[in-house]
């Protein structure tokens, strides 16, 4: 039985910690012209430590970076790579349109409307979920 | 239940003074209170001549003569102008289909360095190909950029690029080229609301 039990043990801690599930995640359609293009959706952490948000990747871009967005009160919007978006414990980061998001840079091939994107996101402490997310030209209806 | 007749009756008198009242008091005063901030002096365009991406130049001039929305970005915005495009598509669905022609929309560039008529006809044809692009020199925009508040920076340049940091207002013009109303960028998602605007000008 002990032997049993100490291997099981050892596996605790990854069975553990719950990882981050995206909710709503979508991608922005952009004319042909643009090698650029966001990621939004809610990202929700269920485990007792906060996560952060690092970057990403997808076969069709170069890069993935994550961007802050802040909207003064006199209308202006400033944007900037930051090196990390936090996901508080058992709370959530919402990605939306005049806001924080991903951006996606560097485009191989344009995104057609209704086609889908795979997006790799990669958090702090070291972990990744890949999905396919909808392209589309507007948000989801909430 | 004769009391209750009694009382609808007097709810229905009442209401149709209510209702009267609203309707005489604003066509008296003609007052229309916009979905934005309303102008309350209403403000005419200022001179500008800048290159359209119909290959030819747009002045104030030929922006009367239709109500116009107007707002401020540049093509490599990837997060604020898709949006703010999108809203307005939105708000020329509500109208019906023969109104739609009736409404001009215009996209002024803050980037010519990037942002060339035939760039910005691209970007735009993807949206919708009526939309008229304005593009031009930062002393070009002064005028417009000036009467209206605009404010633009260059920021966060990165490998292989630049952001421009700027408002995100859309204005409203009326038919004689008049500014009427201002939408912050929450105001312009109201699109049914916007749509009155519209209609009201038409």
């Amino acid at each position: 039985m002990k032997r049993l039990l100490v291997p099981l043990l050892a596996f605790l801690p990854l069975a553990l910690a719950q990882s981050v599930e995206v909710e709503g995640g979508w991608v922005r359609a952009v004319p042909p012209s643009m090698a650029m293009t966001a990621f939004y959706g809610v990202l929700k952490n269920p485990g007792p430590e906060p996560v952060k948000l690092v970057g990403g990747e997808t076969p069709l871009a170069e890069k993935v970076t994550v961007m802050e967005t802040a909207l003064a009160p006199d209308g202006v919007m400033r944007m900037r790579h930051v090196d990390y978006l936090e996901i508080p414990a058992g709370g959530t980061l919402v990605l939306k349109p005049m806001g924080d998001h991903v951006m996606i840079e560097g485009l191989k091939q344009p995104l057609a409307e209704g086609s889908e994107l795979e997006l790799t996101l990669i958090f702090d402490p070291q972990s990744q979920l890949t999905g396919k997310y909808p392209v589309r030209l507007e948000a989801p209806e909430q | 239940m004769s009391r209750a007749v009694s009382s609808l009756v007097w709810s229905l008198v009442i209401l149709a003074l209510l209702f009267g009242g609203v309707w005489t008091y604003s066509a008296l005063t003609h007052v229309h209170i916009y979905a934005g901030t309303t102008i309350s002096e209403p403000k005419p365009l200022p001179d500008f001549s800048l290159a359209n991406t119909r290959g030819t130049v747009t002045t104030a001039r030929d922006l009367v003569g239709k109500p116009t929305l107007m707002f401020f970005g540049y093509t490599h915005c990837p997060d604020y102008c898709p949006n703010t495009l999108s809203h307005i598509k939105q708000v020329l669905e509500q109208l019906p289909e023969n109104q739609r022609d009736k409404i001009q929309v215009v996209f002024v560039s803050i980037d010519a360095e990037r942002d060339t008529p035939e760039v910005l006809a691209r970007y735009l044809e993807f949206f919708n190909p009526r939309y008229l692009g304005l593009t031009g020199a930062p002393e070009e925009t002064e005028s417009l950029v000036k009467s209206l508040g605009v404010y633009y920076q260059k920021s966060g340049e990165f490998e292989g690029g630049y952001f421009v940091d700027h408002t995100t207002a859309t204005y409203l013009f009326d038919r004689t080229g008049n500014l009427v109303a201002i939408y912050d960028y929450s105001q312009i998602a109201e699109s049914e609301l916007v749509a009155l605007d519209l209609i009201y000008l038409l």
